[in-house]
């Protein structure tokens, strides 16, 4: 059980708005963690710490032991870091597999002068197998050639995870994979993701969709107001009173418990 | 034939040598916006090309071949020191401030008269830049521009200008890129400022002012940037219209300013609106 991810007493605020408070939580290498809380909670906020897209007030993220609080994003890609955004920011102009190319970038080298020499190298007819690997695991093979934009909605989706798994991550942060998706397509993703867990990814996941949270994730992290209120397996926090009360206000709350006692 | 040729070659000569260096002028344009970013500098790296040629010329008599490597590496240093501080702007305000380098470097021309011959500019250079010389450069800019477009640096540029964001995300280093991107436009856009102070013989401080940068804007506007061919097609037809208006006398400036804007407005992707096709 070895500490993939840690972020430690990380605070971020926005002149007078606390978006998070002094949130700490560790997560482990092989497993999927979940991060859930009510609308404003500053989920998302804690994402774009994590990944590096904002600087925090104060605390630290770190991964494997490395404290990657000062690098810029890309830097955290190349330790091992991707991840796909909530309203999907794909390169709408690229095709479908150019987009899982740009993923894998950094494992890219072909040097300036070599591009400039007629008929590309070994390395991107390497890169083009692999990245057709990774359409054919989320269901985009045929669509490969497709300009990314004219995808439907469940396929960007698809497409952002494929294009973030392009860089061979340790650990993937997916913000609300589920949004906007019918039950079907939820559960094609679960199915996808669970795939992606037994193949050692570490899967760190920002949902609404509650059985979605509790069927997949082996660990929960619930914030409320930027803190964290409660942590523990989904059993344990299906029942933690504080959860509930920030879900559902603290009058029903006290009925649910004292249903569930009686 | 050969006689027909030479009149036309012999009426035309100044578009023609225009139409080249100002194509090597949309491809620097081109290489900055490749990467999302906006510049109004390039008039100012033109005109540093341009007096470093022009000087290394008239007073250490330098061959060529020396002196127009030395014109696209002088905008090239000052690219690189400039860059630090200003690609952490965007959009408007990165063109705002490259504006205020070619005012700072106009001044400077026309003060430091001694060696620039301040507001009568140099005048006297020889005539060194052939059109096989500048068409055989802009060839060979456009060969390279689409061989690295096609490539993975190539993707990561495209993806810098759809997603900035997004493409720092996937570990492209856009800092890095971006001041790379600025050093190159700025090297082609001395060299064309090299080539264009040896085709016309004179040069003058108030030639890379923020007109000459608008018009460098308006070939890659008009254009297009999909590929790299749009801007250098973009600028030949800014560069032609001018001669093909010419009855128009007085107008044609009219004219002119109207068909960048009817373009700009119908044709917001330029007249070439292609993207670049890799081969996947």
């Amino acid at each position: 059980m070895t500490t993939l991810l840690t972020v430690d007493s990380l605070s971020k605020s926005f002149r007078g708005v606390h978006a998070i408070r002094d949130a700490s939580f560790d997560v482990t290498a092989g497993k999927v963690h979940g991060i859930i809380g009510p609308n404003g909670a500053g989920k998302t906020t804690l994402f774009n710490l994590i990944s590096g897209l904002l600087e925090p007030t104060s605390g630290t993220v770190s991964l494997n032991g490395k404290d990657i609080s000062a690098l810029p994003p890309y830097a955290r890609t190349q330790l091992g870091m991707a991840r796909t955004f909530q309203n999907i920011r794909l390169f709408s102009e690229m095709t479908v597999i150019e987009n899982v190319l740009t993923g894998m970038h950094i494992q890219l080298h072909t040097p300036f002068w070599r591009t400039l020499v007629p008929f590309a190298g070994a390395e991107e007819k390497q890169a083009k197998a692999k990245a057709a690997e990774l359409l054919e695991l989320v269901g985009l093979a045929d669509k490969a050639l497709t300009r990314s934009a004219s995808l439907a909605y469940g396929e960007q989706r698809r497409l952002e995870i494929a294009r973030a798994l392009a860089s061979d991550p340790k650990i993937l942060l997916l913000d609300e994979p589920a949004a906007g998706m019918n039950p079907l397509e939820t559960q094609d993703l679960a199915v996808l993701l669970k795939k992606l867990n037994e193949r050692g990814i570490t899967l760190l996941l920002v949902e609404h969709d509650m059985r979605f949270v509790m069927d997949l994730c082996d660990q929960i992290t619930v914030l409320n107001f930027g803190k964290v209120i409660a942590e523990g397996e989904p059993a344990e926090i299906r029942s933690n009173s504080a959860v509930i009360e920030a879900y559902l206000g603290p009058k029903v709350a006290e009925r649910l418990l004292k249903e569930a006692s009686a | 034939m050969a006689e027909w040729l030479d009149d036309f070659f012999f009426t035309y000569e100044t578009l023609i040598h225009g139409i080249g260096v100002h194509g090597l002028l949309a491809l620097s344009m081109y290489c900055v916006m490749a990467v999302g970013q906006l510049s109004l500098g390039q008039a100012a790296f033109m005109g540093l090309g341009a007096y470093t040629g022009a000087l290394l010329t008239l007073k250490l008599g330098l061959p060529f071949y020396v002196v127009l490597p030395a014109s696209a590496f002088v905008p090239a240093l000052i690219a690189l020191l400039i860059g630090g501080p200003t690609l952490r702007l965007s959009g408007v305000y990165l063109a705002i401030s490259t504006v205020g380098l070619g005012e700072v470097l106009r001044v400077i021309y026309i003060n430091f008269e001694s060696l620039t011959g301040g507001a009568l500019g140099l005048s006297g250079i020889p005539m060194k830049a052939s059109v096989s010389l500048i068409y055989a450069l802009l060839l060979i800019a456009l060969i390279m521009f689409w061989a690295v477009g096609r490539s993975r640096i190539g993707r990561a540029m495209e993806a810098m200008r759809e997603d900035e964001v997004a493409a720092g995300v996937m570990g492209i280093n856009v800092p890095v890129y971006k001041l790379g991107a600025l050093i190159v436009s700025a090297m082609l856009a001395g060299i064309a400022g090299c080539l264009a102070a040896h085709s016309s013989s004179f040069i003058g401080p108030n030639e890379y002012g923020f007109e000459t940068a608008v018009t460098i804007l308006s070939f890659a506007l008009l254009g297009g940037i999909g590929t790299p061919l749009a801007p250098v097609l973009g600028a030949l037809v800014l560069t032609a219209l001018p001669e093909v208006l010419r009855p128009l006398a007085d107008f044609r400036l009219v004219i002119n300013g109207m068909i960048i804007v009817v373009a700009i407005l119908f044709l917001p992707r330029g007249v070439l609106p292609l993207r670049l096709r890799r081969s996947a």
